[in-house]
């Protein structure tokens, strides 16, 4: 009788055991599906519609530090998002991914959430991620003098599908015209040595994986203006200078000089009009971190928190 | 006879085992529940004293960053940090928290850990419990200062040489 109640509970015992080893499995495997990180993508992305509807609210937005790798070695960063590659083309994927997760989770274009601002329109920016390219990719294959080009970035942006129905390019910029946004950037009045590139990435250095949106000026600032003083030149003068010309970043290019100007005009290919709202963007790019490019942004704020 | 007392014994035997399981099912419920709520509790706390910090160093009006920004040469501010009981601490050194980029910055982190002069543990408490901003030119001097939350804590900022220096007041 003893030995039936032993192994009535010993079989129990199994079951409990059992429960509770797969229940810890399940787990692991939750984590291990990198949850967490979807849940902060997806709570940053609610936090910006709900800051169009409701602009008292913040946003709830964190930079990402992400290291891509050839070895698997990462000095410069503590405990980043490490991915490895094997090819420029898988680095190319990598950034394409980021810099359409950025679009997204900023809501495409589609959505104001800085407001409006009383008398200036000011430049907001979200550094959506911060990467660092480890020394160990000059080891791959087509990198040459330590830098990667952007120009074959934005080529490989053309050439593959964001979804079925448009390219990355097509996502980002609303075009595949790459000629097209060379030729912008040609023409750009801050580059004066007239060169259609979009750059490169140095290995071994921080890039910010960035955006932008420019806020619209309260409507009442801009009646009282024009019955006040006469709308034209009071209107340029609030405006930032280069404003009218359609580029993002000409004011910060001014101010820093020429050095900053024939990267910072490749920005200005990258300004994109709002999808049923008066806001300009700027499309995600890479800039180096703290770099005269990026102090040429001149963002009035940071909207993502480190 | 004996046989209706087995059965009922085993009855009993398999009651017990099956309420052990429930109990046991129902600790680890509670274990996670009270895991959750311990979270969500402390992870509040904590993203109020990161947007407290991200206000005192980088985003009003009269923030650090902006305090610096506006530093002429050889010109001086003082200010009153409140809110808060962290630290704020300078990383000129090697290793920095990430959001330095490489670049000299300064950080509000909660706990300072590096009386033993172990940076790597300061730099990994600031990533992790901390907010920071990049100043290129800050001064290479160790600044460590403590935060109260109910009497202000005037700080010292001025520009020299280029460069900027914080010291308590």
């Amino acid at each position: 009788m003893k030995n039936q109640r032993a192994e009535l509970s010993t079989q129990q015992i199994v079951l409990m055991i059992i429960l509770i080893a797969s229940f810890l499995v399940i787990f692991f495997f939750l984590l291990r599906l990198g949850i967490g990180e979807k849940s902060e993508e997806q709570l940053c992305y609610n936090s910006v519609l709900q800051k169009s509807l409701f602009p008292k609210t913040s946003l709830q937005c964190y930079r990402n530090y992400i290291c891509i790798t050839k070895d698997g070695s990462c000095e410069e960063l503590i405990k980043p998002e490490k991915i490895k590659v094997k090819s420029l083309n898988e680095t190319y994927k990598i950034l394409a991914e980021e810099m359409a997760k950025c679009w997204w989770t900023f809501g495409e274009g589609k959505v104001d959430y800085v407001g409006k601002d009383y008398f200036f329109k000011d430049k907001y920016c979200s550094i959506c991620s911060q990467i660092y390219f480890d020394d160990s990719l000059e080891n791959l294959e087509g990198v040459e003098d330590k830098k990667i080009s952007k120009d074959e970035l934005y080529d490989y942006l053309i050439k593959n599908d964001y979804s079925k129905d448009q390219t990355y390019s097509q996502y980002l910029l609303g075009t595949n015209d790459l000629g097209g946004l060379k030729k912008q950037i040609i023409e750009n009045e801050n580059n004066a040595e007239k060169i259609g590139t979009f750059g490169e990435i140095e290995i071994g250095k921080q890039y910010f994986n960035v955006m932008g949106i420019i806020s619209e000026r309260t409507n009442a600032v801009e009646i009282g203006i024009g019955v006040g003083v006469g709308v034209a030149g009071v209107v340029v003068a609030l405006t930032p200078v280069g404003w009218v010309g359609g580029a993002i970043i000409v004011v910060g290019s001014a101010a820093l000089g020429g050095g900053a100007g024939i990267g910072v005009s490749e920005i200005a290919a990258l300004t994109t009009g709002g999808q049923g709202i008066d806001n300009e963007f700027m499309a995600p790019t890479l800039v180096e971190a703290e770099s005269d490019k990026f102090k040429a942004l001149n963002c009035y704020e940071i909207l993502t928190y480190t | 006879m004996t046989n209706k007392i087995k059965k009922i014994k085993n009855k009993k035997g398999m009651l017990l085992a099956e309420e052990t399981l429930k109990t046991v099912i129902a600790v680890i419920v509670i274990v996670f529940l009270v895991y959750f709520l311990v979270n969500l509790y402390f992870g509040k706390l904590k993203n109020d004293a990161l947007k407290s910090s991200e206000r005192l160093l980088i985003s009003s009006d009269q923030s650090i960053k902006n305090i610096i920004g506006s530093l002429k040469e050889g010109e001086s501010k003082s200010m009153a940090l409140q809110e808060i009981n962290w630290n704020l601490l300078s990383f000129t050194e090697q290793e920095k928290p990430n959001a330095c980029a490489g670049k000299n910055c300064l950080c509000i982190c909660d706990e300072v850990l590096w009386e033993n002069s172990e940076n790597a543990r300061q730099t990994n408490e600031c990533n992790k419990n901390g907010v920071c901003t990049i100043v290129s030119n800050l001064k290479n001097e160790k600044v460590n200062i403590g935060l109260q939350k109910d009497f202000a804590t005037e700080i010292s900022i001025s520009k020299q040489n280029k460069e900027v220096s914080i010291t308590k007041k």
